[in-house]
């Protein structure tokens, strides 16, 4: 068995599936805190499952076995896909905010069903946008070769991938158990609100890449930086979803999206020292 | 019915038309053995850019560039079109993501 093509295999899933578990994961953390009630973990679980089997039956069409699926037809699910896990992100913040509140009063309360397709359609989001990827790339390297030494390493490689997500999957329960339910709920809401952010900027770049919005895509400024500044700025580029070359449509949406979420505040971050 | 159909059709060829003119330039990158042909491309300022790329594989490859902040699976044996838009002067690295230690690229606007 080759070495070094396995540990470079298993890199690319478990690259691919770690953003999915840090997600999925501060949710798992959130709900085991907050609540007694396990509707919210199993609208999460929901949605891992659903996100799943939604990256093996759309990541294997896409590969090659479905010839009408074709990538193009793919980016338009992606888009509707990326911009509707933004708005789930966005309103669980939201809801959770709503709910730890609610949750001084009332125990037992339990969760609306619209509240729950929000949960279950976050993760599902999370799961199936890396692992439509990871699907792609390992079905087209089982089939690289015909023997069953590469087949299984193929196979073994997605295995081991999958332990070590699950293992930060655990050390994220367990992490969180040390600390309160206000750092729990803040930090899982913070990381939601950033991704959520991201994922518009994301959008419309898949939007330009499509061709849609060409009018509406070139930048309106480029921000001057210094080099040592570049991984700081590499980093908010892809976890917020900041851009230094912004187009007039992701300056607005971008703007009004903090602008909204900072005098919301559902965070209640303006309260920290109370 | 068909009316809005024959409209659609009508708009949706204009529109093609009209950007297909001396406006777009169309940019070829194959992609073949985890490496890209070429791994220099150039391409004018100030014109619409689209890239067609291809993967003669083996295997998927995923384009993926942070400077001009496009990322796209192509799965073996397909082409996919890439719209770049209008971009500035400059230099714009590209790479695969599933064969990164050889698939490296860049663009070169002038």
């Amino acid at each position: 068995m080759d070495f070094n093509f396995l540990t470079k295999a298993t890199g690319i899933v478990f690259r691919e599936s770690f953003e999915a578990v840090l997600i999925y994961g501060i949710i798992v953390s959130y709900f085991k805190k907050y609540s007694t009630v396990t509707t919210g973990l199993k609208s999460a679980q929901l949605g891992l499952i659903l996100g799943i089997l939604a990256s093996l039956v759309l990541g294997i069409a896409l590969a090659g076995a479905i010839p009408a699926f074709s990538a193009e037809v793919f980016s338009y699910v992606e888009i509707f896909i990326v911009f509707g896990g933004s708005l789930m992100m966005l309103y669980m913040v939201f809801w959770m905010s709503e709910h730890s509140r609610h949750l001084k009063n009332d125990i037992e309360s339990g969760i609306k069903s619209d509240s729950s397709n929000s949960i279950a359609g976050a993760v599902f989001v999370a799961v199936f946008r890396e692992g439509v990827e990871a699907v792609v790339y390992l079905y087209s390297l089982a089939f690289e070769k015909p023997t069953l030494v590469h087949k299984s390493s193929v196979f073994l490689s997605l295995m081991i991938g999958v332990f070590l997500a699950f293992v930060v999957y655990r050390l994220m329960i367990q992490g969180s158990k040390f600390l309160s339910m206000k750092t729990v709920f803040r930090i899982s809401g913070l990381w939601l609100l950033f991704s959520s952010s991201s994922l518009i900027a994301t959008g419309l770049d898949k939007l330009f890449s499509a061709g849609f919005l060409e009018n509406l895509s070139e930048p309106i400024f480029k921000l001057e930086y210094s080099d040592f500044l570049s991984p700081l700025i590499s980093f908010l580029e892809s976890f917020i979803g900041f851009r230094v070359q912004p187009s007039i449509i992701h300056s607005g949406l971008f703007l009004i999206f903090w602008i909204f979420v900072i005098y919301k505040d559902p965070l209640k971050l303006r309260q920290i020292n109370s | 019915m068909f009316k809005i159909i024959l409209t659609t059709f009508l708009i949706l060829n204009f529109h093609s038309i009209s950007f297909a003119e001396d406006d777009t330039v169309q940019i070829n990158l194959t992609i073949q053995n985890g490496k890209f042909e070429p791994s220099e491309l150039k391409a004018p300022a100030n014109k619409r850019i689209e890239l067609i790329v291809e993967n003669k594989g083996p295997g998927a490859e995923e384009f993926e560039s942070k400077d001009l902040k496009r990322e796209k699976v192509i799965p073996e044996k397909r082409t996919v079109k890439i719209t770049l838009g209008n971009l500035k002067k400059g230099t714009y690295k590209f790479f695969g993501d599933y064969h990164s230690e050889t698939a490296q690229g860049k663009l070169v606007v002038e």
